[in-house]
C-alpha cells in the first residue's frame, strides 16, 4: 500500500512539475521611460506614447 | 544625450527569465535631434548582461554592438530620425535574475557640437517608432 502510494505521489509531481509555466525572456523589449526621459526601463509591452 | 556632454550615455534595464542564446538581434533606434543648427549626431547602441548584483558596467558582457549616424531631415527637424538594424550578437553567460541592459551612447566623432538625441518616446506621433530589441530566437 505503501508503494502504491509512494508511486501515486510521484506521478503526481511529475504531472505537476510538467505544468509549471516555462520562464522564457520575451521576444521583443520596449524602451519606456519612467518618470523621466532620463529614467529608462525595458518593458515586454509597446509602451503608449510617452 | 548630448555627444560629449552630460549625460552622453543612457541605460534601459531588463530583469532576465532566462538565457540569451547566439543570434540575430533586431535593434530600433529612433530618435530626435535638437540642438541649433544640428544635423548629424553618431550614435552607438549595444546590449550588455549585467550580474544581478552588479554594481556597475565593469563586469558587462557586451553582446551586440552598432552604431549610426542620425541626420536631421530639414524639412522635418522635429520629426524622428528612423534607425533600425540587424546585428549578430553572442551567446550571453547571464543566468535567470540578470540584467539585459541596453545601452545608448552618444559619440562625439562625427556629430556636430551641441547636438542632442532624444529617444522617440511619442512613436508614430512624430513619424517613427518606440525604440525596442528583437531579441535572438530561442534554438
Amino acid at each position: 500500500m505503501r508503494v502504491l502510494a509512494a508511486v501515486l505521489l510521484t506521478l503526481l509531481v511529475g504531472i505537476g512539475g510538467g505544468c509549471q509555466p516555462v520562464a522564457r525572456n520575451p521576444q521583443a523589449l520596449w524602451i519606456n521611460f519612467f518618470q523621466s526621459e532620463l529614467n529608462l526601463v525595458l518593458v515586454d509591452y509597446e509602451p503608449p506614447p510617452f | 544625450m548630448r555627444a560629449g556632454g552630460s549625460p552622453s550615455t543612457l541605460e534601459a534595464a531588463y530583469v532576465l527569465r532566462d538565457k540569451v542564446p547566439a543570434g540575430p538581434w533586431g535593434i530600433v533606434g529612433d530618435g530626435l535631434l535638437l540642438g541649433s543648427g544640428v544635423s548629424k549626431l553618431r550614435m552607438r547602441f549595444e546590449v550588455r548582461t549585467r550580474h544581478a548584483t552588479a554594481t556597475d558596467d565593469s563586469g558587462d558582457q557586451v553582446l551586440v554592438g552598432v552604431e549610426n549616424l542620425f541626420v536631421r531631415d530639414a524639412a522635418k527637424p522635429f520629426q524622428a530620425v528612423r534607425f533600425d538594424t540587424t546585428a549578430a550578437g553572442v551567446a550571453s553567460d547571464a543566468e535567470a535574475g540578470d540584467k539585459l541592459v541596453f545601452r545608448i551612447t552618444a559619440l562625439s566623432d562625427g556629430s556636430d557640437p551641441g547636438g542632442m538625441y532624444v529617444l522617440n518616446g511619442d512613436g508614430a506621433q512624430l513619424g517613427g517608432r518606440i525604440p525596442h530589441l528583437q531579441l535572438p530566437p530561442l534554438p
